[in-house]
């Protein structure tokens, strides 16, 4: 495979240093055929994950952070899909990046506009794309998915699908020895009986062990990065808190380089090494998880302060405070507008600078090493010379 | 505060129930009722609620909270029991005298696609409502209307929509408003918040608080979100597999829950909020299905830390000795025979 010179920018190199998977300004657009327009589901992402760090993607419905990480698996299908960007990946033993994207160049043309225009031969597209990521995907990318009943075969056995998984891993297992790793892996999740649990259907697990045998399928490849998307959701209190004491307890051990996906502060606030929030197809805040989370100084976006405060806080509950709200609604992604996305449910414009907001939208800065925000309160524009603030 | 009446109730309360008890029985051939088989989705509640109070259920999926707030209503029948509204037993009610409690009483349900006819408009969902136990012109409905989604605080613009065209935040407050066009005084909202994002269902449970305080209405507020219940119940009640098993006031449970499951629910909560007590337990089962369900004894002994590190004690699981709804402090009622942290319940930090 040849590739062409302008893959290799040199700044994306020297941002991703030491990242095992860096994507930078990746666009993911879908056309609405009754509207006549794109929708920017991803709008220039921007995310790094280093080796054995968990990074969580927080963010609301319609953010975009699903269809990132789809994108990065190579599963989005529908046209025109993955529209620009690059997705470095370094596999496991190689101190050399990939780009998962080569060739898109080839048969998309993507222009930022306005007017927004994509010409893009996505069937070609995907032929070639999927012969890179065929391999790839359940051996370097490994996937926990939302429903894990609808993730398992309803006609194979537990044991048959993990044992799969593993045998995909390593061709040279035979079929008993296959089994008895996937046995070690369904008592690595606390699955009781494993030995019984083999020759179970999914339609005979209750929903909190579906997902176990997923997360011991997804750990069984040993991929070099794993993604959780909504790793807990639809799962009761209490298998949801002992599902993440197990993601913890696999971090620790495994020290799998991990992707979150989840719209629960409590379960960033436990997992996370990193955290980025999505807001409108775009990362409007990313840094350490202490920094982002922390709710008073160290959290930057408006954003992230307005989802921190309309969780209930133990001090809410004993003084029945109103929550905190975000006015307003998702902006619609098919038309958005020309300044910062959030500007107009925003409430905490910097003073004498409003302007700012509406007319242009900043870019993904640091205004503190390591730590990242979108957002003109911490952020200099061009034109104003001197320090913010 | 209100003083939390015990398991008998206060004489002339505003919602009483007694002893409830719903079965699902499974079929046999030919549909034939088969009287052993059945699943015992309420067995035995018991509880009261006064007006203008807010009574949070909590408990896991298959606990029966759901089918409690519908026998309640009477969407589902009863099996046996007594639900007295005002003074008034109304199971045993029919017909006409029904539908007249049924004015007072409604249900926000789960499922807002399927609560919300896709077909119709917004402003035709209210009438539809409006007009059902009233006449009214159509000005009349119009003005209604209007006032309604101000209420819910929505547009005018909004009666012109159909349902799919509105967020979730907006079909939520449509389905509020369509509740409250009959001017009720119990709602029974089923999981509310479930399907929101979390800043919209910060902006509905603060409309749900502003309403219950502005039209004096009394919530069974059915949730399996532990922080919301606590923020907008006054008291908590938890359920297991059909069957009380804790209720206190709600600023009480997260740090003084005395019953081993109502802990390890607690347990599960963020710890930013400051509300954790203990790490989840690593003893005892994650979760049983449906055919281990315990028909006698405690219930909850599988997966109860505290009755595997007493080495299985006879009395939990003897169906004789069922653990029975106790006041272990005032307001505050366990049924186990190992109440936690009793007496010891920290201050909330």
């Amino acid at each position: 495979m040849t590739e062409p010179p302008a893959v290799r920018a040199r700044p994306a190199r020297r941002e991703g240093e030491g990242a095992v998977l860096f994507v930078r300004d990746l666009r993911t657009y879908f056309y609405l055929p009754a509207r006549g327009r794109f929708l920017r589901a991803v709008d220039g992402v921007r995310l790094a994950v280093r080796e054995g760090e968990t990074l969580v993607l927080v963010g609301e419905s319609g953010s975009g952070k699903s269809v990132t990480v789809l994108s990065v698996m190579g599963l989005v299908t529908a046209a025109p899909g993955v529209v620009s960007g690059r997705i470095w990946y370094r596999p496991p033993g190689h101190e050399d990046q990939v780009n998962l994207l080569e060739g898109l160049e080839r048969f998309a043309r993507f222009t930022p506009g306005p007017p927004v225009s994509v010409e893009k031969d996505n069937r070609r597209w995907l032929k070639w794309h999927e012969a890179g990521m065929r391999e790839r995907r359940g051996r370097d990318f490994a996937m926990i998915f939302q429903n894990p009943r609808n993730a398992l075969h309803p006609y194979f056995t537990v044991g048959q699908q993990v044992s799969e998984v593993i045998r995909r891993r390593s061709p040279e297992l035979s079929g008993g020895e296959a089994v008895a790793e996937a046995r070690a892996w369904l008592a690595k999740v606390h699955l009781d009986a494993p030995a019984k649990r083999l020759g179970d259907y999914p339609h005979n697990l209750s929903g909190g062990m579906c997902q176990r045998v997923m997360i011991a399928m997804a750990l069984a490849a040993r991929p070099t990065v794993l993604i959780a998307d909504e790793p807990t959701t639809g799962l009761d209190a209490t298998i949801q808190s002992r599902v993440l004491d197990l993601l913890e307890e696999m971090k620790a051990t495994l020290k799998t380089t991990t992707i979150v996906i989840t719209h629960d502060m409590g379960v960033a606030r436990r997992l996370a090494d990193r955290v980025a929030v999505m807001y409108a197809g775009r990362v409007v805040e990313e840094g350490p998880a202490r920094e982002v989370l922390n709710g008073r100084y160290e959290t930057k976006h408006p954003y992230t302060h307005g989802l921190l405060y309309a969780i209930p806080s133990a001090g809410d509950i004993r003084e029945k405070r109103r929550l905190g709200t975000i006015e307003g609604d998702v902006p619609d992604l098919s038309r958005l507008p020309a300044g910062c996305q959030f500007a107009e449910r925003c409430g905490m414009k910097p003073p004498g600078r409003e302007y700012l907001c509406d007319r242009e939208e900043p870019g993904l800065d640091a205004p503190v090493p390591g730590h990242r925000v979108r957002c003109w309160r911490h952020l200099r524009h061009p034109s104003e010379g001197g320090a913010p603030q | 505060m209100s003083s939390a009446p015990g398991r008998e109730g206060v004489g002339g309360a505003f919602l009483e129930v007694h002893d409830l008890r719903t079965y699902f029985y499974r079929r046999g051939r030919f549909g034939a009722v088969r009287p052993d088989d059945y699943v015992a989705a309420v067995d035995g509640v018991s509880f009261s609620v006064e007006e203008g109070e807010s009574l949070g259920i909590v408990g896991e999926s298959g606990c029966g909270k759901t089918t409690l707030g519908r026998t309640v209503l009477r969407v589902i029948p009863a099996t046996s029991g007594s639900v007295r509204y005002r003074g008034e037993e109304i199971l045993g009610l029919g017909g006409a005298a029904l539908r007249a409690k049924r004015r007072d009483m409604q249900m926000i349900f789960q499922d807002l696609d399927a609560a919300l006819n896709p077909k119709m408009r917004v402003g035709d969902l209210l009438a539809e409502a409006l007009t059902l136990h009233k006449k009214l012109s159509p000005p009349e409905v119009r003005r209604h209307s209007e006032e309604l989604l101000g209420l819910v605080k929505l547009k005018p613009a909004k009666l012109s929509a159909f349902p799919p065209e509105l967020s979730g935040g907006e079909k939520r407050r449509v389905s509020i408003a369509r509740v409250l066009a009959v001017e009720p005084r119990l709602i029974v909202a089923d999981e509310p918040l479930s399907a929101l994002d979390v800043s919209i269902a910060a902006q509905v449970a603060n409309l749900m608080r502003d309403l219950q305080e502005s039209l004096k209405l009394t919530y069974l507020f059915i949730s399996h979100d532990l922080r919301m219940v606590e923020l907008i119940a006054h008291r908590v009640m938890v359920m297991y597999l059909g069957r009380v098993v804790e209720m206190a006031p709600a600023r009480f449970l997260a740090a003084g829950a005395a019953h081993p499951y109502s802990r390890l629910l607690w347990a599960a909560v963020d710890p930013y909020t400051g509300l954790r007590i203990e790490p989840a337990t690593a003893t005892g089962r994650w979760e049983i299905s449906e055919a281990e369900r315990p028909k006698a004894g405690c219930r909850f002994r599988d997966r109860c830390p505290v009755y595997h590190a007493k080495g299985e004690p006879a009395i939990c699981s003897d169906a004789e000795t069922e653990p029975q709804l106790t006041e272990v402090s005032p307001g505050h009622l366990v049924a186990c025979h190992f109440p936690q942290g009793r007496g010891e319940a920290p201050e909330l930090a």
